[in-house]
């Protein structure tokens, strides 16, 4: 992963452009949130291997960044994506780290399904 | 006498953050220990810090730290299942349990460490463990290993009372802390901050390795239960 560069995310996004592409996408607080402060309760969501077709995409913001997506029927949003990286199998991978080295929010496309427990 | 313990968790670190030291010490008394690992904690969040890892690199960062904290530990027996992590609580329970159970034929265990049911916070605990208490209890009662469960929830002590088991493991505290350095990307912010600490006032070491020290565990008592 390296610090995101938007020009060059864009063109990652292209790739996936209209057409459908198996998604990652996650937030999460941490499972131990409730413990680490009363009063607080762990939330996390997270889609593996959706399959996902855009027909427009951007990638927003001086960093942290947005990406949304027009869908046929809806939108798609994420906010708070710092780190990028294309894998060598062309996984176009995006993650939002915070300074103590959590991934607070991914988002991630790729034309062959992503590893998967069972 | 040798003796058969099997340890089962959700996650690759559960094993040594819950404890590293009393499963030292059972294989340095020549005890067999098995552990099963039944996820590859591939959603974690924590990714090292500085970050290292990736959502797609971290599962097989995480199998290799356990297998490096197994070595340290001695664990010659270890078990990964592969299941997705966060989706025990949605499996089949009598599937999990069907799983537990074959181990248990195979390890014929005397003693089993999970967490306490319903005392786990993340829900993978206590998925896994409540397979383990319907696994025990389809055993014969003669049969039953002892479940020594950690519990973890801020009540824990209010609603279960003091653990039944205090471990003193100060005395495998370095290999504890390997195999804590083991699990880099989960927990090498604890360790560099604990490091620093010491550093800082050498004088008060011992003071600040103390909740290392001391493990402890809740016996589950399946006396009397049958599957309901």
């Amino acid at each position: 992963m390296e610090a995101i560069d938007r020009n060059a995310v864009q063109q990652a996004l292209n790739r996936f452009l209209q057409k459908d592409a198996y998604f990652h996408m996650e937030t999460s607080t941490g499972s131990y949130r409730a413990l680490e402060e009363p009063g607080q309760i762990a939330t996390c969501a997270y889609i593996r291997n959706g399959v996902l077709h855009f027909l427009e995409g951007k990638i927003t913001g001086e960093g942290p960044y947005q990406v949304g997506l027009k869908l046929k029927n809806g939108w798609l949003y994420s906010q708070g994506l710092t780190d990028w990286e294309l894998t060598k199998d062309g996984k176009l991978l995006l993650g939002g780290y915070d300074g103590e080295g959590h991934l607070n929010i991914a988002l991630q496309f790729s034309f062959t399904p992503f590893e998967c427990g069972a | 006498m040798a003796r058969k313990i099997l340890a089962i968790y959700p996650h690759p670190d559960d094993e040594t953050f819950v404890g590293a030291g009393t499963l030292i010490q059972h294989t340095q008394a020549g005890d067999s220990v098995t552990l099963v690992c039944a996820t590859l904690g591939q959603m974690g969040r924590r990714m090292g810090k500085p970050f290292f890892a990736t959502r797609e690199s971290l599962p097989h960062l995480r199998e290799k730290e356990l297998r490096d904290a197994c070595k340290v530990i001695g664990i010659a027996d270890l078990r990964l299942w592969k299941m997705q992590d966060k989706m025990l609580q949605f499996k089949d329970e009598g599937y999990l349990a069907q799983k537990v159970l074959e181990v248990f034929d195979d390890v014929h265990p005397e003693v089993v460490y999970t967490f306490y049911p319903g005392h786990g916070v993340h829900p993978d605990h206590d998925a896994l463990s409540a397979a383990v208490v319907r696994a025990v209890t389809l055993l014969p009662e003669t049969q039953r290993p002892v479940m020594r469960c950690k519990a973890v929830t801020i009540n824990s002590r209010q609603v279960l009372g003091d653990p039944a088991m205090e471990v003193d493991v100060s005395n495998v505290i370095q290999e504890k802390i390997s195999a804590l350095k083991a699990h880099k990307s989960q927990t090498e912010f604890i360790l560099t901050h604990l490091e620093e600490q010491i550093k800082a006032e050498p004088g008060n070491a011992a003071r600040l390795l103390a909740p290392y020290a001391k493990e402890t565990y809740w016996i589950y008592d399946t006396s009397g239960k049958t599957v309901s």
